[in-house]
C-alpha cells in the first residue's frame, strides 16, 4: 500500500488529450514555440526542418465521402518511462552523452543542450518522431532576438530538441511552493501548450496525485496512448470514442482485436518486445 | 617473431581497452559538443522578472483580452487574459504570435514616401512632421472631395469616427469597412426584427444546445474564435457544406449540400418544419407577422423534394434536421460561410432569420438575438449603400486617393485580376498599416500606425458576441519602430485641413479617447472591457420570454447565387477550406503561425488544392502532381492532395496564403482564394457575396 502522503511522493507529470475536443487549431504548437524560443525558418512547410515541439497531426478514417472523418494528434514528447516505468526511455537508453535523461522524481524525460554533440541516436530511437536537430544556428530576423524568453536557453547548431513539458515552469513553481513551505499546486505547473489550448483538450498534472484531474482521466475507458505495445510506457494519454481513432494509436493490423480494457488498452497476446 | 593473425588481434584489443580505460573518449565527446556549439552569436536573453500587462487582439474582428508577458522593456509572450468573457484565458495561433509581428522584420521603420514606380519598393523617410503636411497638403488640393476613399478596421470606434469627420470635412461620404456576413445580418434584422442604427446580430451559443451551421466555421475561427472553437467541443452540431471541414467532421451530422446552396438548404429545412407542423406554434402564432404567406411561399418553393434539385441533399436528410432542429430546447441556426469575412445574400440571411423564428429562437436564451449599439459619444454615421460604394473602389477612374486602416484592401478586396489592376489605377493610397502588407507595398505615402501592443485604443466587437462589447488595447511597451498612432495622426492632419480646425480641436488621442468613449470610459480604462446589458434579459422579455415581434420576410433576391462562368470550360468547382492556422484577414501569419500550417496545404511556397480521389482521376491527376488551376477570374500553379472528404466536382484551397508582401517568412507562399473568388453580387445589397468559383484543374 503507498502510504507516502503527496508531498513526499515522486511524481509523475503527464497529459491527457481529449481528441474529441481537439479542433486542430495550432495554438498550442505556437503558444509551445513562444514559451520556448523554437527557432523560425523562412520555409517552415519542409517538415523534416521545421521544428515544433508538439506537432499536431491530422488523419481521417479513409472512408470515402461522404463518410469521410478526421482527427487531429498533437504529439508532444511522450515522456517515456520505458517498459517498467523504471527510466528506461528508448532515447535515454542511447544518449552516449548522458545529454538525455529520465528525472525520476517528476518522470519528466531532460534534454540538456549543452552536453549533446549531435550524434541524433536519440531521434532514430523515439518511435514518436518527437525529436528534433538543429541544422544551422537559429536566426532570428529583425528584432526577434528581443522576444526570446529568458527562462528557456536558445539553442544552438549541432543539438537535438524536444519538448520538456515546459520544466522551467516547474522550476519557477517548485521554488515559489519550497519558500513557502508546501507543495506544487495543480494548476501552478500547467504547460504553455495546456494553458492555451482553446477547446480545453489538454489536461496537465501529476498522474500519480488522486487529486489531480489527470489521474481519474488516465483511467477513463477512452483513454489510450501512442504504441502501446511497444511498451514505452508514454506518460502522454489520449481520449476518444471513436474507435477507428483508438485502433489508429496503435497500428493494429485489420485483423487485430484491441482489447477494450480500461485505461491501458493494451494487446491481449504477444507483442512489444 | 613473426607477427601472425593473433597477434595482430591481440594487439587490436588491447589498444581497444586501453582507449577505453583511458579518458580519452569522454574528452572527446565533451571536445565535440564544446565545438559544435560555442558560438558567440547564439543568443543570451536578458533576464528580469515577469510583468503581465492587459490588452487586446485587433488580428481578426473576434475581440480577445490579452495578458502580455513582459521581461524588462521586451514583450515575451502573448497570452490570454484568464478572467475575459470573450475568451477566457485562451487564445488562438495568430493573436499569441503577435510578437512576432511586433519585432518581425515586416514592420515598416517610420514615415515613408514612395519614391520610383508603385510597388517597386524605393521609399524616402520622412520626419512625422513633413509626412502629416504632405497628407493635408495632398487632401487640401483636390478638386473634389468625394473622389477621397477610406476603409477603416472598424466600423464604428474613436479612430473610424475621426475617418469619418476627415471625410466630411472635405465633402465624400465614402467611409467604407471590409464587407462581412454581419452587414447581411443587420439588414435581415431590420427587415424582420427591425433594427436601431448601431444595433447588432448576435448568437447566444452558450446558451444553446443545438448549432444548425449552414457553411459557418464554428471550428475554425468563425465569429469570435476562442468562444466559438469552446462551442464547437462542446456543443451539438448540424454542419452544411461540401468540403469535410474541421467543423463538418466534429459535428454530429454533417450534410454534403453543393456550394452555394446552404440558404436553399435552411428554407427546405424550415419547409420541412412547416409541412410536419414541427414549428414553435406559441411563438409563431402570438408573436410573429407574415407567417401564413411566408409558409405558403416555402411550401411552393422549397419542399426537400424541390429544393433536392438544388442543394443535391435527399429530402430524407432534410427532415432529419428538421427534427433535430425542431426536437433541441434552444437550438441555434447560424450563417456566413467561413469565419464570416464575406457577406451571404440578403435572402440567404432572411432564411436564417426565418428558421430561427420557426423554432422561436430570436431574443431568448441560446437563439439569435439583438445586440444594443454602442454608446460611443463621438458616434460613426452608418454608411448607406455600402455594397456599391465598396464596389465603386475596384472601378477604375472612380477614386482619386484611398486611406487605408488596417483592412489590407489590395489582398482582401483584390478579388479578380481586374479589380487588382483597378486598385492600382488609384491616383494616390495613403496608408496606416504597421506592417509592409500588400496595400503598404503599393502606397503613395506610409504614415505607420502602432500594433495592437504599442498603443491605447478601443476595439468595438462586431463578431457575433451575445451583448455589445468594447475592448481596449495597451502599451504593452515603447513603439519598436518610429510609428505614431493613426488617431494622432488624423487630429493633426484634420486640424491643418481647409475648415478643419474646429472639428479637430482635441489637444491629443488620448483625451479625445476618453470623450469619445463616454459613459463606457471607466469600465474600459478599469478593466481594459466594457459590456453592455443583454437586451433580451431586460424587464418584460426576462418575464415573457420574448417581447421581439418577428416578421416572416419573403425574400426577392435568389437565396443562391449563381457562379459566373461556363460549366464546360470550368467543370469544376473552387470552394475555400479555413484554418486558424491560416489568418485570411487584412493582416497576414507570423513565423511562428506558419509553421502550424500542414504540408498537406503548401509546400515549398506552392499551395495544394483538395479534391476527390474519382475528381483527380477524370482530370488526369494524381496524388503530388503540380496543376494549373484556373477560374474566370485569374490562374495560379497549385499541388494535388487528394482528399475522401471533398464533394466530387469541388475543388477546396485554403484561404488566407499567397501575400506577395509582408516578409520572406510569410510573403510569396502559395496562392490567394481570394484572388481567384471573383464577384457574386446580390442585387439586394450590392455586397460581393461570393461562395467560390467555377474552376478547371489542368496537369503541369
Amino acid at each position: 500500500m503507498n502510504t507516502e502522503s503527496n508531498e513526499t511522493r515522486a511524481k509523475k507529470f503527464g497529459m491527457v488529450i481529449d481528441l474529441d475536443k481537439c479542433t486542430g487549431c495550432g495554438s498550442c504548437m505556437v503558444a509551445c514555440s513562444a514559451e520556448n524560443n523554437i527557432p523560425v525558418r523562412k520555409d517552415e512547410s519542409d517538415k523534416l526542418l521545421s521544428i515544433t515541439w508538439i506537432r499536431v497531426y491530422r488523419i481521417t478514417n479513409g472512408k470515402d465521402f461522404p463518410d469521410t472523418e478526421i482527427c487531429y494528434f498533437p504529439r508532444p514528447c511522450q515522456h517515456c518511462g520505458g517498459k517498467h516505468d523504471d527510466g528506461h526511455s528508448p532515447c535515454v537508453s542511447v544518449c552516449p552523452a548522458t545529454a538525455t535523461d529520465y528525472d525520476h522524481s517528476t518522470g519528466i524525460v531532460s534534454q540538456i543542450y549543452t552536453r549533446c554533440f549531435g550524434c541524433r541516436y536519440c531521434m532514430a530511437a523515439c518511435p514518436y518522431h518527437a525529436r528534433y536537430f538543429n541544422w544551422w544556428d537559429p536566426v532570428w530576423p529583425a528584432k526577434l532576438e528581443e522576444s526570446l524568453s529568458p527562462d528557456v536557453s536558445p539553442r544552438m547548431r549541432g543539438v537535438v530538441e524536444k519538448c520538456s513539458f515546459c520544466f522551467h515552469r516547474y522550476q519557477l513553481a517548485r521554488d515559489k511552493a519550497y519558500q513557502e513551505e508546501r507543495d506544487v499546486e495543480e494548476m501552478e505547473y500547467q504547460t504553455a501548450c495546456t494553458q492555451a489550448c482553446p477547446s480545453g483538450a489538454i489536461t496537465f498534472g501529476d498522474l500519480n496525485n488522486p487529486d489531480h484531474a489527470v489521474y481519474t482521466l488516465k483511467k477513463d475507458k477512452r483513454a489510450f496512448r501512442l504504441l502501446e505495445r511497444l511498451h514505452t510506457n508514454p506518460k502522454v494519454y489520449y481520449l476518444s470514442e471513436r474507435e477507428w481513432v483508438r485502433r489508429a494509436g496503435d497500428n493494429y493490423l485489420s485483423n487485430e482485436e484491441p482489447t477494450g480494457a480500461p485505461g491501458a488498452y493494451e494487446l491481449k497476446g504477444k507483442g512489444g518486445h | 617473431m613473426k607477427i601472425n593473425r593473433r597477434h595482430f588481434l591481440a594487439l587490436g584489443m588491447g589498444a581497444t581497452a586501453g582507449t577505453l580505460l583511458s579518458p580519452l573518449p569522454w574528452k572527446l565527446t565533451d571536445d565535440a559538443s564544446i565545438w559544435t556549439q560555442n558560438w558567440a552569436w547564439t543568443p543570451v536573453p536578458e533576464t528580469g522578472e515577469y510583468l503581465y500587462t492587459g490588452g487586446a487582439c485587433t488580428l481578426c474582428p473576434g475581440g480577445c483580452n490579452l495578458a502580455v508577458r513582459k521581461v524588462g522593456e521586451r514583450v515575451v509572450k502573448i497570452e490570454g487574459q484568464a478572467d475575459s468573457p470573450v475568451n477566457t484565458g485562451d487564445l488562438c495561433g495568430v493573436g499569441l504570435s503577435a510578437a512576432q509581428l511586433l519585432y518581425g522584420p515586416s514592420r515598416i521603420e517610420g514615415p515613408m514616401a514612395r519614391e520610383g514606380k508603385r510597388g517597386e519598393g524605393k521609399w524616402k523617410r520622412l520626419t512625422w512632421e513633413e509626412a502629416e503636411a504632405q497628407l493635408a497638403k495632398k487632401l487640401n488640393s483636390l478638386s473634389d472631395g468625394k473622389g477621397v476613399a477610406a476603409l477603416s478596421a472598424f466600423r464604428s470606434g474613436s479612430v473610424s469616427a475621426l475617418i469619418q469627420r476627415l471625410l466630411d470635412t472635405l465633402g465624400s461620404d465614402r467611409f467604407l469597412t471590409l464587407p462581412s456576413l454581419h452587414d447581411s445580418l443587420e439588414q435581415a434584422m431590420a427587415l424582420t426584427m427591425g433594427r436601431a442604427p448601431g444595433e447588432g446580430v448576435g448568437f447566444d451559443t452558450e446558451n444553446t444546445d443545438l448549432i444548425l451551421s449552414l457553411g459557418s466555421s464554428v471550428a475554425e475561427g468563425w465569429g469570435s474564435p476562442v468562444r466559438m472553437v469552446k462551442a464547437a467541443g462542446a456543443k451539438k452540431m448540424i454542419q452544411v457544406e461540401p468540403y469535410l471541414s474541421t467543423t463538418a467532421s466534429m459535428a454530429d451530422m454533417w450534410v454534403p449540400a453543393k456550394p452555394g446552396t446552404e440558404g436553399v438548404f435552411a428554407l427546405s429545412v424550415a419547409a420541412a418544419m412547416v409541412q410536419e407542423k414541427l414549428y414553435d406554434h406559441i411563438f409563431v402564432s402570438t408573436a410573429t407577422e407574415g407567417f401564413p404567406a411566408f409558409s405558403a411561399w416555402l411550401l411552393e418553393n422549397y419542399t426537400p423534394k424541390k429544393a433536392e434539385a438544388v442543394t443535391g441533399v435527399p429530402p430524407a436528410m432534410v427532415k432529419k434536421v428538421a427534427v433535430a432542429f425542431a426536437g433541441a430546447r434552444r437550438p441555434v441556426a447560424l450563417c456566413g460561410r467561413g469565419k464570416g469575412e464575406t457577406p451571404v445574400s440578403l435572402a440567404e440571411a432572411l432564411a436564417v432569420f426565418a428558421l430561427n423564428a420557426l423554432k422561436g429562437s430570436v431574443q431568448r436564451d441560446g437563439g439569435l438575438v439583438k445586440v444594443g449599439a454602442l454608446p460611443y459619444a463621438v458616434a460613426v454615421a452608418e454608411s448607406e449603400a455600402m455594397g456599391e460604394k465598396l464596389a465603386t473602389l475596384t472601378e477604375k477612374g472612380k477614386t482619386e486617393l484611398l486611406l487605408d486602416w488596417g483592412t489590407n484592401p489590395f489582398y482582401t478586396l483584390a478579388t479578380s485580376k481586374k479589380a487588382a489592376e483597378a486598385l492600382a489605377s488609384i491616383g494616390t493610397i495613403v496608408s496606416f498599416s504597421p506592417y509592409m502588407d500588400e496595400t503598404a507595398a503599393m502606397a503613395d505615402l506610409i504614415l505607420p500606425d502602432h500594433t495592437h501592443l504599442e498603443k491605447m485604443q478601443d476595439v468595438p466587437v462586431r463578431a457575433g458576441l451575445e451583448r455589445s462589447t468594447v475592448t481596449l488595447t495597451q502599451a504593452a511597451i515603447a513603439p519598436v519602430m518610429d510609428t505614431k498612432h493613426t488617431g494622432e495622426v488624423l487630429i493633426s492632419v484634420g486640424a491643418q485641413l481647409d475648415g478643419g480646425r474646429d472639428a479637430f480641436s482635441w489637444d491629443d488621442y488620448e483625451s479625445y479617447l476618453e470623450e469619445s468613449c463616454g459613459e463606457m470610459w471607466e469600465s474600459l480604462s478599469e478593466n481594459g472591457l466594457w459590456q453592455g446589458d443583454i437586451a433580451w434579459k431586460k424587464g418584460l422579455e426576462r418575464i415573457l420570454g420574448t417581447s421581439q415581434r418577428f416578421t416572416f420576410v419573403i425574400p426577392e433576391g435568389p437565396v443562391a447565387l449563381p457562379a459566373e462562368g461556363s460549366a464546360s470550360s470550368h467543370p469544376l468547382t473552387l470552394v475555400p477550406s479555413w484554418s486558424l492556422r491560416i489568418s485570411s484577414g487584412a493582416v497576414a501569419d507570423a513565423p511562428f503561425t506558419m509553421k502550424t500550417i500542414e504540408d498537406r496545404v503548401l509546400t515549398e511556397g506552392v499551395s495544394h488544392v483538395e479534391l476527390h480521389p474519382s475528381t483527380a482521376r477524370k482530370a488526369g491527376l494524381a496524388q503530388g502532381d503540380t496543376a494549373t488551376l484556373a477560374t474566370p477570374f485569374g490562374s495560379a500553379k497549385v499541388r494535388v492532395t487528394l482528399f475522401e472528404g471533398v464533394m466530387p466536382g469541388v475543388v477546396a484551397l485554403a484561404a488566407g496564403l499567397g501575400h506577395t508582401a509582408f516578409d520572406g517568412f510569410i510573403g510569396g507562399k502559395g496562392t490567394s482564394y481570394t484572388a481567384l473568388s471573383g464577384t457574386m453580387v446580390d442585387s439586394a445589397t450590392g455586397f460581393n457575396c461570393t461562395w467560390g468559383a467555377r474552376a478547371s484543374l489542368a496537369k503541369g
